[in-house]
């Protein structure tokens, strides 16, 4: 569905819009073309996700606008989760570690970016990350070393924030 | 006093497995949790919580298919073994007992 309508959307003349993977064309109800954001490599329409910047699917389409193919911020829109935080990750206990980081990836996608747009969503990723890497990893250490309630001041600040 | 007595915690990500059944994992157990216990945790907490239990032997788990919103990755899925039963039913009657007839809770029973 993708490839056709993005084609027949430049066919139409609409040229206002962002293209960074292939998986991110749609056209409203009212046959107006929106620019939508796929997870890059899907190629599935259920990834599909209506994001524009900080904007999200819980916005009508007539309130969505697009950053201009090439405009700065095109360029600077990531929409993956952090790669940093997702290395990090690679700390956490073995057992549970595949599983954890699938959570997380989930829950970015289906559940954050949507709700609240990149920025937050990679916020909260990255809180995710942290969490689990005190809990599963440096917490039994600092136990050990005496310093457990760093820990605990640093696990009350990051539950406050994930409220 | 139960051999393994669990925390509020505990308590609340049994019974967020039970209410899911089959569809039981870390994403889901936290979502069940936030939505109904209205209790923010992190998929670190809830991790721990489960890896307790499953130390414990009161949940059972077993790794489940891989999705491309997951990046690939695979799902671990969470089961209440009968000890897990036994430990949360023990635990709810116990602060069952413990709430009932107090009145500063408005009459609970």
């Amino acid at each position: 569905m993708s490839r056709r309508r993005w084609n027949e959307a430049h066919e139409l003349g609409h040229d206002k819009s962002s293209h960074y993977v292939d998986d991110i064309v749609i056209v409203d109800n009212n046959g107006n073309l929106v620019a939508i954001q796929g997870k890059p490599g899907t190629g599935k329409a259920a990834f599909v996700r209506l994001i524009v910047e900080d904007r999200s699917d819980q916005i009508p389409f007539q309130f969505l606008s697009a950053p201009h193919r090439g405009s700065a911020a095109a360029d600077n829109l990531v929409l993956n989760p952090p790669k940093v935080a997702e290395f990090l990750m690679l700390l956490l206990p073995m057992k549970y570690r595949e599983n954890l980081v699938g959570d997380a990836e989930e829950e970015y996608w289906t559940r954050s970016l949507p709700t609240f747009g990149v920025r937050k969503a990679r916020l909260i990723f990255w809180i995710q990350a942290i969490h689990a890497l005190l809990i599963f990893s440096v917490r039994p250490l600092a136990g050990i070393a005496g310093i457990a309630w760093i820990g605990k001041i640093v696990d009350s600040v990051l539950s406050q924030l994930l409220r | 006093m139960p051999r393994d007595s669990l925390g509020d915690f505990e308590q609340l990500v049994l019974l967020a497995i039970l209410r899911l059944r089959d569809g039981a994992y870390g994403l889901r157990i936290r979502e069940e949790i936030e939505g109904r216990a209205r209790r923010t945790a992190s998929l670190g907490t809830v991790y721990t919580a489960l890896e307790r239990l499953e130390r414990k032997k009161l949940v059972s788990s077993w790794t489940g298919g891989a999705t491309a919103e997951r990046g690939g990755r695979s799902k671990r899925f969470f089961k209440v073994e009968a000890a897990g039963m036994l430990a949360l039913r023990e635990s709810l009657s116990a602060t069952k007992r413990m709430a009932s007839g107090v009145a500063a809770l408005g009459g609970v029973r």
